[in-house]
């Protein structure tokens, strides 16, 4: 089983960032769960999205730690601090600034997101795809190809940018995260 | 072969709608049932149906109500605070025999609650929150494609019975995304409602039929019909006589319990050589099943009864898979309140409430801790 967790704001496409993932895991073979929780206001409250991956049917609904935790926000960062045993953070430092935490429990990986999607983009929308692209790299799950299918079928005409995100993610992880943490469900 | 697609429970509930024949929606927006409402409003006119966003709850019952005599299938959605309003119309719904579904996808409450976040609150309001004597049909699902499945089975016994039909989903199984598998045309049955042969004397409310359910016209079609939520005789005129009041909710009650047999439906997993039984349903059932599964991994002899249907309770069938039962666990996302009704069905046995508040589900380790230390939490 496989639980990651994206934290961050509304607004940055938290949700949807687990729905793609979740989305992409089920085009790979696997069951899921993606569940989300946030507060009453459309835009700026903490978010996050929770994706149950497992080769059979899923019975916790609820995640206490994640194997991945992918943290969009300072906010995030500051609000969720354990992982599981095997698990990882996956911080956008370009939202966290400097990692404040001493003794941080589980690996730690960063990826500028929010500024590659600025400089590729010219805005900061598609951070979340490049989070989710940097995921795929690091974990190998979901494959790059069913990522890819699920945005077309979800996001339309910003599919084209997004996908690119993604790929950006992943590149950029291959290029500077060496270390290798393939998970097997 | 068909694939497995990425369906939220209340799009499922929408979908299963549309395949049931559903072809008018009325309601009004609120968290966590919005989706459902959403979902409809894109794809009743691709069927010729009819989504209308009402003024309130009170209008959206009304209007399902009125959509149902008119000869549609119709349905609305809400949460906690919209359900309260739409309870006088659901009364009428009973008494008038209407055939129709409400989606309650349960929130935290009371009031405004935790307006985001599950709860299974609203078990009682379901069984029992309109006014007056009627018996309700709940149907409480665990899972997105089971979310399909008994929001076709609503419509089907609604238009069976002739009554208001309650799905009872919750904000976890209504938002939750998971794996699921669109049945094809003609997989899941489909009931529609039987209509009066030509006869110019039919009485709309009348008990000819030993299934004291009449068959149902709709106006224009040129019965005499008038539609009151008084107390009516069988050709719907006003009468206020106690025996034909009598009369009446006699009929209206016991349509549904003497068949009672069709309505109720319970899953049982482990239970052969249980000396443990969880009865649980809805989302909850899922982390319960966990820990079913971790305590037989442990060498503890677990079972568990999901409840499919809520209302009419199924009391014989708890009774009757409890007889070798030494405790039972009832795990709800409330303060405890249908373990009420299971220390009524299991007579001294005991049972124990596992109440979960705070706008969180539990979680399978959770139960497994109340199980495995005997009830202590």
């Amino acid at each position: 089983m496989l639980k990651v967790r994206f934290a961050g704001y509304g607004g940055q496409g938290i949700i949807l960032a687990g729905q793609i993932t979740a989305m992409a895991c089920l085009k790979d073979g696997y069951r899921v769960v993606q569940s989300s929780s946030y507060g009453a206001e459309a835009r700026g409250g903490s978010c996050r999205s929770d994706v149950i991956v497992s080769r059979s049917f899923i019975h916790d609904l609820v995640i206490d730690t994640p194997d991945a935790l992918v943290i969009m926000s300072k906010d995030a960062y500051e609000k969720y601090r354990l992982v599981s045993k095997r698990g990882f953070k996956l911080v956008d430092n370009s939202q966290v600034g400097k990692l404040s935490f001493s003794g941080e429990k589980g690996k730690v990986f960063t990826v500028p997101a929010t500024l590659i999607s600025f400089q590729r983009f010219r805005k900061g929308i598609a951070a979340n795809m490049v989070m989710v692209g940097a995921l795929s790299g690091i974990i190998g799950i979901p494959s790059i190809s069913s990522l890819k299918e699920s945005i077309d079928e979800v996001t339309g005409g910003y599919a084209e940018m997004n996908i690119k995100a993604v790929e950006e993610g992943y590149k950029y992880v291959v290029e500077n995260i060496k270390e290798d943490i393939a998970f097997h469900l | 072969m068909r694939d497995y697609v990425l369906f939220s429970g209340n799009e499922a509930c929408a979908e299963a709608a549309i395949y049931a024949g559903c072809r008018f929606f009325a309601g009004y927006p609120i968290t966590p049932a919005s989706e459902i409402a959403e979902h409809l409003a894109k794809r009743l006119p691709e069927v010729n149906g009819v989504y209308v966003q009402m003024e309130d709850e009170i209008a959206s019952m009304a209007a399902v109500i009125g959509a149902s005599w008119a000869g549609v299938k119709s349905m609305t959605a809400t949460s906690g605070p919209g359900f309260s309003l739409m309870q006088e119309n659901i009364s009428y719904a009973y008494m008038t025999e209407t055939p129709c579904v409400v989606v309650d996808v349960q929130r935290s409450g009371p009031s405004t609650g935790q307006a985001t976040m599950p709860s299974q609150q609203d078990v009682y309001q379901a069984r029992y929150g309109a006014h007056g004597d009627y018996e309700s049909i709940v149907l409480c699902p665990w899972s997105v494609q089971e979310t399909f499945y008994l929001t076709v089975r609503a419509f089907n016994l609604s238009e069976k019975f002739r009554v208001p039909v309650i799905l009872l989903s919750d904000e976890v199984i209504g938002h939750m995304r998971e794996n699921f598998l669109l049945p094809s045309e003609g997989e899941v049955e489909v009931i529609d409602r039987i209509k009066p042969e030509r006869d110019l004397h039919f009485e709309p409310f009348g008990a000819k039929d030993p299934s004291m359910v009449p068959p149902m016209p709709s106006f224009g079609e040129g019965y005499r019909l008038l539609v009151t939520g008084s107390a009516h005789r069988e050709n719907g005129v006003r009468d206020y006589t106690p025996s034909v009041h009598q009369k009446l909710l006699e009929r209206i009650t016991k349509k549904i319990l003497n068949r009672k047999e069709e309505i109720v439906e319970i899953e049982t997993r482990y239970v052969d050589d249980a000396k443990t039984i969880l009865v649980c349903y809805g989302s909850v059932a899922r982390p319960a099943l966990g820990a079913v599964e971790l305590a037989r991994k442990h060498g503890l002899k677990v079972g568990m009864i999901r409840l499919k249907t809520l209302w009419p309770f199924p009391d014989d069938e708890i009774a009757g898979t409890c007889e070798e039962v030494e405790k039972i666990y009832v795990p709800e996302m409330n303060m405890g309140k249908i373990v009420r009704e299971v220390k009524r069905c299991v007579g001294n046995v005991e049972v124990t409430s596992i109440p979960k508040v705070g706008g969180v589900i539990h979680g399978v380790k959770e139960i497994y801790q109340w199980i495995s230390s005997g009830g202590e939490g």
